[in-house]
């Protein structure tokens, strides 16, 4: 760099560089007020979380105990995390399912449908504005055994013996949440399937009526193929919200009857906080984490290809 | 509060007549008064936060009334009443309160060995102690100013129920007991009322059954079970809890599980169930709930006719947090607002609202009902085995904190699920040895 | 002729049965609206049954003699100076990430994105020590920072693609005209960003007004929070008291029905740009 050869070299690249710099430090200007915040509250906490999981505080006392890997063991052995474990996948599976089944349909309904085409998009889309608190309070009254409604209406329609406390058994407590779920979620999706929908040329299903395919023939293999993109993104979305649902079980069942609706987020709550096992509770909430992360590398993964396939 | 239409006008001296010892001193009551109106002279403004279980609204009502007029009196003093009722259990909240940095300066306590082994909680200073008759001592230690005594639980009944099925005398034993649920349900009302989506109701009923079986024989169970010496799946817990299982099945209202505690009285009064088994507490919530409602209560016997019921001293009540305890004028402050609640004006109405037993030494009166009364002869009569319920226990009968939450839980999978018994009480036992294992990590 | 019939009935049919989904889709939503207007002896007697006049003692009570409206204010604070904040810091950064081309800042940005895998109860436990520590526990400084930290991924994320669209030759322009950063910043891209900025307002604004774990757990006790958490909290404290909470709960739909109603193009443009670019 010092030698008289490069002199004029070194002009040209310290100017350059001053100009980097300057660059620079206005980048960093920009992006440092997010970048403290972040980290802080963000990155800070998750990384004391990967410490605490391998200790066994309390989350009062002042001594945190170190015990290596006892709270992962724990985990892998206790049955209520293996049940809370085996009600998340349930949920979550029945949950992707039916919210993309309902949101292409919906979609496909507004689409399609000659009146009213924005007030029913509304409609459908109207329930995911509601906080899962409000939504899960009223379908508790909806499904109530004694003043709800559902259970008046089957009286009333003399179908009484169906009557049954939708969110105190054990079967039909998971179905409930899974269902009001459903209702609250569909509409987002639908959104973005609607997107996709209105993203298919015309001509494709002109020319598919033409041929005499069939509606179901003209869906199967025109339009799901196409709206492969917005799968993609539908079922990553409603994966990583149904791994995380909460606020309905709080407020709908409290995990139970029994532990009937516990799932993992509600168990790190109660574990954490209700329970005063912090370390144990962080050593949960980072196989959570761990777990979001290995499903939604995998549906990209498979998804993606199916995407390219067609 | 206490409304009017009692029929006999009962004065009861409670602590007299409850408890032996007799040495009718009077010191707090004058201290308690000078104590108040010294902290009205000093300038400086003290507050303190005050936590307590405030799922029974008649309790509340009455605790926040007083501490309404304790500010009043005492302006210099502000007491930030921080307690809610959202969460599932009283100890799940105070925890999360913990958790995030809220104890409260002033708590009521349930769980005094679990706070006072955190280093959470300190003593109780001792010039309070004279005000209480016989505080519980955890290894000689007290804790905390104890909020009244505890009270029987028992079968608060409908009378016209009763009476529309033909049930003429009370039970003597468990299995006329259970003849008395057949007859109810047959003249077609359902008969017992269950706030099972509050734990804690539910937990009436699992320790009614495991004091007969279980804790009215052995009082240390707890330990031996910690120690490994005796087990949930024992036949007399197997006996329990099959009683327990077999009552729910059978003759409790179909959606117990979606009932809270706080809505059990509507429905003893509207007529849909005939009976609601609680403590004394519950009667103020019915006579609110229907000032005319005619009911009944008595303790539910045993299968030998013996009745066991709720009813020693246990660890619990007013205690100092160790945060607030470093503060001089917090403590002062705190101190005059616990003397202040057991002054005979303020305490009565407490424990009327509540139907309680005072703690004090001091004669504290209020009028009593009938139902109330039956509930005083079972805590005077010695044949009565008195216990506790199975968090209640301390020192080395002191469960896992996490455990009792989790058991009932279990319970109610049990009788949802039809469980196996004797399957259920092994896995009971295999998660309280891990709590036992883990806690000691 | 017949094939425009068949075409004629297809559409009838396809009608009706869109519109019974949606009255199933809007009954709960009804039945919290007509509840609120219900004393709760009629909600205990029939639910089914539409109010017989309009009542109003509920939201009359709810508004004079509990603490809610605290809570309403709580709720409106909370979201938006959140939001404000939030467009005031993220954009930026997004913008600076997009336009300084570097290892670092690319860096940096994948740092961003990881965030949006971390779900809030994997932290949550030693956020709440966090918050104590630097003394942000039990006011609304707290889950506002929280909020904002928290929307710094995804934020990123839409901003550095809708950078990308916009002609660097508009910024040099105004750099010749003798803008500083700041000025080009504000003054030209900012209004540019316009749609996204919409979009991020009407969805993030509903996810904090709809929260309820984080302010729950950190704002203090002892005075009302939330609405969201008011609600909840009265599920337990008045579980025989059906009338106020149906109360409570519609309160906290109306001002989302406004929003919607004014601003729903926003909503379906953040979603799907949202979607494509996630």
């Amino acid at each position: 760099m010092g030698t008289p050869a490069s002199t004029a070299g070194l002009q040209v690249k310290s100017k350059s560089r001053r100009k980097k710099s300057k660059a620079n430090s206005f980048a960093l200007l920009f992006i440092l007020p997010s970048l403290v915040l972040y980290t802080l509250f963000v990155i800070v906490p998750t990384l004391g979380s990967v410490y605490l999981s391998f200790t066994s505080w309390d989350g009062i006392s002042e001594e945190v105990r170190f015990i290596g890997l006892a709270n992962f063991a724990e985990i892998w052995q206790s049955p209520r995390v293996h049940n809370a474990l085996k009600n998340t996948l349930i949920l979550t599976v029945s949950l992707v399912l039916l919210e993309n089944i309902a949101a292409i349909a919906m979609a496909l309904m507004v689409d399609r449908v000659r009146w009213f085409k924005n007030l029913f998009r509304s409609l459908f889309y109207f329930p995911t504005l509601l906080s899962g608190v409000v939504m899960g309070f009223v379908w508790a009254m909806i499904l109530n055994y004694n003043f709800g409604v559902f259970n008046q209406i089957l009286n009333a329609v003399g179908l009484g013996a169906w009557a049954i406390d939708w969110l105190g058994n054990p079967d039909y407590a998971m179905v409930s949440i899974i269902l009001s779920t459903v209702w609250k979620g569909a509409g987002y999706y639908m959104i973005i399937y609607l997107a996709g929908l209105q993203g298919i040329p015309a001509e494709l299903s002109e020319a598919a009526n033409i041929d005499g395919a069939s509606g179901w023939q003209q869906f199967r293999f025109i339009t799901f193929p196409l709206l492969a993109g917005s799968l993609t993104v539908c079922m990553v979305l409603s994966t990583i919200s149904a791994l995380k649902i909460f606020d309905q079980i709080a407020v709908m069942t409290d995990g139970g009857p029994g532990f009937a609706t516990e799932t993992l987020t509600y168990i790190i709550y109660k574990v954490g906080f209700g329970e005063l096992r912090q370390g144990f509770g962080t050593a949960l909430a980072l196989v959570l984490f761990v777990l979001i992360l290995i499903v939604t590398v995998i549906q990209v993964q498979i998804l993606r290809k199916r995407e390219v396939r067609y | 509060m206490i409304k009017p239409k009692t029929k006999g006008w009962f004065a009861v001296t409670l602590a007299a007549s409850l408890l032996l010892s007799a040495c009718g001193s009077s010191p707090g009551d004058t201290q308690a008064t000078s104590g108040a109106a010294s902290s009205d002279e000093g300038g400086e403004k003290v507050s303190f936060t005050l936590g307590y279980a405030s799922g029974d609204p008649a309790a509340r009502k009455a605790i926040s009334d007083t501490v309404q007029r304790f500010m009043d009196e005492n302006p210099n003093i502000e007491i930030k009443d921080i307690s809610d009722n959202s969460a599932s259990s009283y100890l799940d909240w105070l925890k999360t309160k913990d958790a995030v940095g809220e104890f409260p300066d002033l708590v009521e306590m349930r769980d005094t060995e679990v706070f006072a082994d955190a280093g959470k909680i300190v003593e109780l200073p001792s010039d309070l102690l004279e005000l209480f008759e016989s505080p519980p001592e955890v290894e000689g230690k007290v804790w905390n100013a104890p909020l009244a005594l505890n009270v029987p639980q028992g079968i608060i009944y409908s009378k016209k129920a009763y009476a529309d099925a033909g049930v003429t005398d009370l039970p003597k034993t468990y299995d006329e007991f259970l003849a008395v649920q057949e007859k109810l349900k047959a003249s077609g009302i359902s008969p017992l009322v269950v706030g099972g989506k509050d734990i804690f109701h539910m937990g009436f009923w699992v320790n009614k059954f495991l004091i007969d079986d279980v804790y009215a024989q052995d009082p240390d169970w707890n330990s031996k079970k910690t120690a490994k010496e005796v087990a949930f799946a024992d036949e007399n817990v197997v006996q329990a809890m099959t009683d327990f299982k077999f009552l729910f099945q059978n003759y409790v209202d179909k959606g117990w599980l979606s009932t809270p505690d706080n809505q059990t009285a509507s429905i003893l009064v509207s007529g849909k169930a005939a009976q609601l088994f609680s403590g004394t507490w519950m009667f103020s919530q019915i006579e609110e709930a229907d000032p005319n409602f005619e009911y009944g209560f008595y303790a539910v016997p045993d299968r030998e006719g013996h009745v066991n019921i709720i009813g020693l001293p246990s660890p619990a009540g007013w205690t100092l947090s160790a945060e607030a305890a470093k503060d001089p004028a917090k403590t002062d402050a705190i101190k005059s607002f616990i003397r202040y609640f057991f002054e005979p004006e303020q305490y009565s109405l407490y424990l009327a609202s509540l139907n309680g037993i005072p703690s004090t030494k001091e004669k504290v009166e209020y009028e009593a009902s009938p139902a109330m009364q039956s509930a005083l002869d079972l805590m005077n009569d010695p044949d009565v085995t008195k216990s506790l319920a199975i968090n209640n226990w301390w020192g080395d009968n002191l469960i896992p904190p996490q455990f009792r939450n989790w058991f009932y839980k279990k319970l109610q999978e049990m009788v949802v699920g039809d469980g196996d018994v004797a399957d259920y009480m092994k896995q009971i036992d295999t998660e309280y040895d891990a709590q036992v294992k883990a806690n000691s990590m | 002729m017949k094939e425009s019939t068949r075409k004629r009935v297809g559409e009838a049919a396809l009608f009706l049965i869109t519109l019974l989904v949606a009255l199933l889709f809007f009954f709960p939503i009804l039945f919290n609206l007509m509840s609120a207007f219900k004393s709760n002896g009629e909600i205990m007697r029939d639910a089914i049954a539409f109010p017989t006049s309009f009542y109003l003692e509920n939201f009359r009570y709810l508004l004079t003699e509990t603490e809610f409206p605290r809570a309403i204010l709580n709720s409106l604070i909370l979201t938006s100076v959140s939001i404000l904040l939030q467009i005031l810091i993220i954009p930026m950064a997004g913008y600076a990430i997009e336009r300084r081309q570097a290892r670092w800042t690319n860096f940096v940005f994948l740092y961003f994105l990881a965030g949006m895998m971390i779900p809030f109860q994997a932290y949550m436990i030693p956020l709440f020590k966090e918050l104590k520590l630097l003394g942000l526990y039990g006011s609304l400084a707290g889950p506002i920072l929280i909020y904002i930290a928290g929307a710094v991924g995804f934020g990123c994320l839409l901003y550095t693609s809708f950078v990308k669209g916009i002609p660097k030759e508009v910024e040099e322009a105004a750099e010749i005209d003798g803008c500083g950063r700041y000025g080009i910043f504000w003054k030209i891209v900012f209004p540019l960003l316009g749609p996204v900025t919409a979009s991020m307002v009407v969805l993030n604004g509903l996810g904090i007004w709809n929260d309820f774990l984080l302010p729950m757990l950190a704002l203090p006790s002892g005075e009302p929070k939330t609405m969201v958490v008011e609600i909840y909290r009265y599920i337990g404290e008045f579980s025989s008291r059906w009338d106020m909470i149906f109360a409570g709960t519609a309160l906290s739909v109306v001002p989302v029905l406004v929003v919607f109603v004014f601003m729903q193009k926003y909503f379906v443009k953040g979603i799907s740009s949202g979607a494509t670019k996630g």
